[in-house]
């Protein structure tokens, strides 16, 4: 029999969302739904944190459906802490252009069922729907503003993209299963622990399914969705299009790396050190010619993808531990930034990267949030994003990846580039004329979660920064049991 | 009880923190005129200065509470854990507080001095429009030095090292509407980066020795295998070096930068552009003791190195000398004061060359009580002669500024080692050790010190004489609005008299191994200090004879009969110049470093980075951008050519990946 | 008289369909409804290869699987309308060449 408590936080959120679902369609206000979201997210973690539960789930065979790790526990922590501050920023956007609908915390709850599910697949299928259940909402929440032509453009270019990785995804399980005869994980892991290379049929099953995995992930060659979605998408969502699938497709990519596909180490090691060297130049490179903020800043998720990438290469505990540690404090960087966008664009301020000039003048608190989040993302000490860093590319040293982690360097060189440029426009440039006319005067300092949540990620930020060893005691021992 | 320590080392912290937000205070008016008036800032400085004065004055009396509780209550040296800060695998740095004997006495020192320093500061500071960013810098020094005594370990220590240098750089450069103090600060601060590079490298090589830097890890593994790490060799340049001495001389050359020995001093006279109360806090008392402070915690290392404590002996013993003889003929009086800073350090320092750390450690602290009341008393005149600071303008001010004068009397003769004063304790005590450290190796050492005795004398009491005695010298404007300073200025150097006239004895069995409860080791073998007990009556009479003559000799010279030292200088014309220009140590470094780096460095910006590196970086991130300008254009907004580009990759993908399968 | 039908055979046909359906894609450059239709070709290979492993090795796994696939994408094919339609109502089209907005 499974038990049922290892489930319980997956079954909660779909229950969660389907109440949501009924309480707005029988008239409950978006806002209210709104703090229900934010109420049973944060309730949830009270379980999760006080009764991790372990083990497996479905046992079939050898294997099971799915299966509960430290690893899988701490990612799905992540995400919902990730999750409420998120949770937090549709309403003040919304509500701004009134479009606030209650489905869109169904959706966003029902997309974090399916990454909770994605974390803990053991099996071809349950990773298939993960996948599907945390996309679809996402296909559906780009479309939010439905009369906005970019937002349904997103969503169209998403939907189209996804579809064709997901197809892919599938036709791989179809010929890992020709191949093998199993769709689990623990048989598969039996069937190529026989060591030598696997037979030709196989590794390209293997090849398209972990290719849907880094379509999610935004690795290039399949990154080229990303800036057009993130652009078009509404601001919130964008947030959760950033931060969550990002570390749900990570968690997945790095057990099934560990997992079935460890015995092939020799195979997908080189060819992930390529695909990240790619993607950390080719998103830092693009993302200096950018002039949208959001753009600019999908671009830089390209990147950053990219340095999570190079913690996955190393292939050691110290390594997957950092990728949590990267993906936790990006995310939140992120969730800080889009606030702060967020906030800026309520302002009627343009976001722009020449519409920033002058910032610091206008908006003094504004401008010191984005200046300490985007030092962050630029990998200055004493910011968490600085130890991220280097938590990724000290154990890419240790594997021998010398010159991935040279390639990084650089590659944040660029990337701080971008982030710097900002700053100075913020501080040192001289905004154009009808800029300063649009923007509203100063004092209309709204009541808006917005800046709490900003200010809780400076905070975060900062504190990691300063004492690393808070989060990465929980991300190192949590990597190590992948082992 | 456990966590006095804690909350004292806190304390000023908070005050500083809690001085910095109100800047935060919302401003009204005040913002449209960017001129700030006094009456504006009022309320926020009083708030500024009751915060941080109020915390050190807090953290003072704990200070007492956690040393008296170690000495005379019977208590056991604590550890308390803070938090973990780094964990790297086996290398773990964990701050937290140490409180043994060595770190109670420095808080005791830090803090008093530091508590008197900003009661003082509150009048001194009076008509200063930013004096609350004076109080905050002050409070923040306090911090940084409490952090650097407590550490357990040599990375925190190493925290608060630089964040004194922090603090010094900042309030020596307080006043940066002028030139000179801009430049004396940039000058500390960058003295003692060569300082601290030299003392990086030494921490490395312990930590790549020990795989630790906390003390208890470094102590505990020199005693286990003493053999094995005495003889533990590092190549340099060719060479074979002992691990050991050169960690332990790296070190001291870290020491030998924050407490000015020769040198790397050259900064010391120029921080006293700083305000007063600064050079009363940092300058003479806390930080320029750091130095001596760390070679005494690291004495098990030292121990283990004899090479490198007879270089610690014979630079202490030259800046002695040095700054004694420099100190007699500068003319402004904080310059005076703050070469006998120097040369007492000499004199800290040689002690420990003869392994008498506890003989150092009581001369730290009875100096802490005099210097700052002689840096203080200074104040006090510069204060009375509206920011006069040269002794030839003063002169018979005892009758205008009686209690000031009764202070530096009893500063001077302190400073001079009269007994029953303080000074006389301690500094007898190093010169007794070195006399008879075992072999008489230290004893130029001991002659050197006597001398330099004398010459403290003479310098001493030639300010107070020149100041004090006499007829006035200066323009008599000044002296008509001359008048005796505040009891907010003269209260808080009353402790600090008590201090220099009774510290000597009441803190004297400082002076004993068995005072400092395994807080500082010595090895029997060069047990200085044990032998100074027999030391003979000649060795141990000469100094104070010598001292008295040279009071008497600057009675002479500087308040009787005063043209003569004019006569001598120009009879003495060499060596009067020689002393006058401070031995031309800032011209030599003038001739063969500043100058020379700047030629090269004009040539390097001219030729190699206008040219050249400009010209790679530029280039560089012209071409990044073109790259950035081409990628770009791929990404053409139709979904047909981002699927293309995917099943593109796909299908090169899979064929790398069939061919490496399949051949 | 018939070449017996091995899985070799299945999978070759599958694969010719999963080609079809990625070159529709990517050379149609008029009808969003065609490439909807192409990804349904391509879950539909997909569904070819799970099926005949299934029977080829009499295990029931690919049948449940392709069960789950239908209903997915079933669903999937909603969400790909009703954006379509939103596409439309925004842009009076539905070419696929027209959602250029965003680029660079």
């Amino acid at each position: 029999m499974t038990d049922l408590t290892l489930l319980f936080p997956t079954i909660f959120l779909a229950v969660w969302a389907l109440v949501l679902l009924m309480y707005g369609a029988f008239g409950g206000s978006a806002r209210t739904t709104a703090a229900f979201a934010c109420f049973g997210l944060a309730m949830l973690l009270v379980p999760m944190l006080t009764k991790p539960a372990m083990g497996s789930a479905f046992v079939l065979g050898q294997g099971a459906l799915l299966g509960f790790s430290p690893f899988t526990q701490l990612a799905q922590v992540l995400l919902l802490v990730l999750a409420i501050p998120v949770a937090l920023l549709a309403e003040p956007f919304f509500e701004g252009r009134k479009a606030h609908r209650a489905e869109i915390y169904t959706l966003m709850l029902l997309s974090l069922c399916g990454m909770f599910i994605l974390t803990a697949a053991q099996d071809f299928l349950p990773m298939y729907m993960g996948l599907e259940l945390m996309s679809f909402p996402l296909y559906i929440m780009a479309a939010m503003l439905r009369d906005r032509a970019e937002s349904s453009e997103a969503a169209l270019k998403y939907f189209v993209l996804g579809g064709l990785a997901s197809g892919l995804l599938l036709f791989g399980v179809g010929l890992v299963y020709a191949a093998t005869g199993t769709t689990q994980f623990a048989s598969l892991m039996v069937a190529l622990g026989q060591g030598g290379m696997p037979w030709p049929l196989l590794s390209v099953g293997l090849a398209l399914t972990v290719l849907a995995v880094l379509f999610k992930l935004s690795v290039v060659p399949f990154h080229m969705w990303t800036p057009d979605v993130y652009q078009g998408a509404p601001t919130p969502v964008t947030a959760f299009m950033a931060a969550l699938p990002k570390l749900a497709a990570i968690v997945l990519l790095v057990r099934l790396l560990e997992g079935p596909l460890s015995g092939l180490q020799e195979l997908w090691q080189p060819a992930l050190a390529v695909l990240a060297a790619a993607s950390m130049v080719v998103g830092s490179v693009v993302a200096i010619r950018q002039t949208d903020v959001k753009r600019l800043l999908a671009w830089s998720t390209i990147a950053n993808v990219g340095f999570v990438l190079c913690g996955v290469v190393a292939a050691s505990p110290q390594g997957h531990g950092g990728v949590l540690f990267y993906l936790a404090v990006y995310g939140l960087t992120m969730v800080g930034l889009f606030a702060v966008l967020i906030e800026l664009e309520n302002l009627q301020e343009p976001v722009t990267v020449h519409g920033l000039a002058g910032l610091a003048r206008r908006r003094p608190w504004l401008a010191t949030m984005l200046l300490m989040l985007l030092f962050s993302m630029a990998g200055v000490p004493p910011f968490a994003g600085f130890m991220a860093k280097l938590n990724v590319f000290a154990p890419l040293v240790a594997a021998g990846y010398t010159w991935l982690a040279v390639v990084g360097v650089m590659a944040s060189v660029v990337a701080a580039f971008y982030s710097l440029w900002l700053v100075k426009t913020m501080y040192f440039d001289v905004p154009s004329a009808e800029v300063a006319v649009v923007a509203k005067p100063v004092q209309s300092a709204q009541q808006s979660p917005l800046m709490l949540v900003a200010l809780a990620a400076v905070a975060v930020v900062l504190v990691l920064g300063v004492l690393p060893g808070l989060l990465s005691n929980l991300t190192l021992p949590a990597a190590t049991a992948l082992f | 009880m456990t966590h006095l320590p804690t909350i004292l080392i806190l304390l000023p912290l908070l005050g500083a923190l809690a001085g910095a937000l109100t800047y935060l205070w919302p401003t009204g008016a005040k913002r449209r005129s960017n001129i700030r008036t006094l009456e504006h800032s009022n309320i926020r400085d009083t708030i500024a200065m009751a915060t941080t004065t109020g915390s050190v004055v807090l953290a003072a009396v704990l200070a007492w509470t956690v040393f008296l509780s170690l000495w005379l209550g019977g208590g056991a040296a604590s550890h308390v854990d803070w938090f973990t800060w780094l964990n790297a695998g086996p290398w773990q740095v964990t701050f937290g507080a140490l409180t043994d004997k060595l770190s109670a006495t420095m808080y005791v020192v830090v803090a008093t001095v530091s508590a008197c320093v900003h009661v003082y500061s509150i009048g001194y500071m009076h008509e200063d429009a930013s004096r609350r960013r004076f109080f905050i810098y002050l409070s923040a020094f306090t911090f940084a030095m409490l952090m650097l005594v407590s550490a357990p370990n040599l990375v925190q220590m190493f925290l608060g090292w630089e964040g004194v240098g922090v603090c010094s750089y900042l309030l020596i450069g307080f006043w940066h509407h002028k030139e000179s103090a801009n430049a004396a600060a940039m000058k500390a601060f960058i003295v003692n980066r060569v300082a601290d590079a030299a003392m990086l490298v030494g921490l490395f090589l312990l930590l790549q020795t020990f795989g630790s830097l906390t003390y208890g890890d470094i102590f505990g593994q020199l005693g286990a295998n003493t053999a094995a790490l005495m003889n533990a060799v590092t190549p340099l340049f060719g060479y074979e070096v002992s691990t050991l001495s050169l960690a332990a001389l790296l070190i001291f050359v870290g020491a030998m930068g924050k407490s000015a020995q020769f040198g790397l001093h050259t900064w010391l006279p120029d921080a006293m552009e700083g305000p007063t109360p600064v050079s009363a806090l940092i300058h003479a008392a806390t930080m320029v003791t750091a130095g001596v402070f760390l070679l005494c915690r690291l004495s098990p290392l030292y121990e283990l190195t004899p090479d490198v404590l007879h270089i610690v002996a014979y630079v202490g013993a030259l800046t002695a000398i040095f700054a004694a003889t420099v100190g007699l003929t500068q003319t402004d009086i904080k310059r005076v004061i703050a070469y006998s800073t120097c040369s007492q350090l000499g004199y800290m320092f040689f002690a420990i060359g003869v392994s008498a750390y506890p003989a150092a450690m009581f001369h730290l602290t009875t100096h802490a009580f005099f210097k700052a009341l002689l840096f203080l008393g200074a104040g006090s005149v510069i204060h009375a002669m509206h920011h006069e600071q040269n002794i030839f303008r003063m002169g018979g001010l005892k009758t205008v500024l009686p209690i000031t004068y009764v202070c530096m009397w009893l500063g001077s003769l302190a400073l001079a080692g009269i007994p029953p004063f303080a000074g006389f304790f301690s500094k007898d005590l190093i010169l007794e050790s070195a006399f008879m450290a075992p072999g008489g190796w230290a004893q130029p050492v001991y002659y050197v010190g006597a001398l330099a005795a004398m010459l403290t004398a003479i310098y001493g009491f030639r300010i107070v004489f020149m100041a004090f005695e006499g007829a006035f010298m200066g323009d008599e404007k000044v002296r008509s609005h001359a008048h005796e300073s505040p009891w907010v200025i003269l209260g808080p150097m009353m402790p600090l008299a008590a201090g220099a006239v009774l510290a000597g004895l009441l803190l004297s069995p400082m002076g004993t191994l068995e005072w400092w409860q395994g807080a500082i080791v010595i090895s029997h073998h060069h047990d200085a200090l044990h032998a100074a007990h027999h030391t003979p009556a000649y060795a141990k009479y000469a100094p104070l004879l010598l001292a008295i003559c040279g009071i008497a000799a600057a009675w002479y010279l500087f308040a009787e009969y005063r043209n003569i030292p004019r006569k001598l200088a120009s009879v003495l014309a060499i060596p009067y110049a020689i002393s006058l220009n401070k031995w031309y140590v800032d011209e030599l470094y003038d001739l063969a470093v500043v100058r020379p780096t700047r030629v090269l460095a004009g040539w390097l910006y001219r030729f190699v980075d206008q040219e050249g590196i400009d010209g790679l970086v530029n280039g560089a991130a012209d071409a990044t951008k073109q790259a950035g300008q081409a990628l770009r254009q791929t990404q053409t907004g139709h979904v047909a050519h981002y699927a293309f580009a995917m099943v593109m990759a796909l299908v090169v993908g899979l064929g790398l990946l069939l061919w490496r399968v399949m051949g | 008289m018939f070449y017996s039908i091995t899985l070799t055979h299945i999978l070759t046909l599958s694969s010719v369909l999963l080609v079809l359906g990625l070159v529709g894609i990517v050379l149609n450059r008029r009808n969003i409804i065609a490439i909807l239709m192409c990804l349904e070709l391509i879950l539909l290979s997909a569904n070819i290869n799970l099926v005949a492993t299934s029977h080829f090795r009499a295990d029931l796994a690919g049948h449940i699987f392709t069960f789950f696939i239908l209903t997915v994408a079933a669903a999937e094919l909603a969400i790909g309308l009703a954006i379509v339609t939103l596409f439309f109502r925004n842009r009076g089209d539905i070419e696929i060449d027209s959602a250029d907005r965003m680029r660079g």
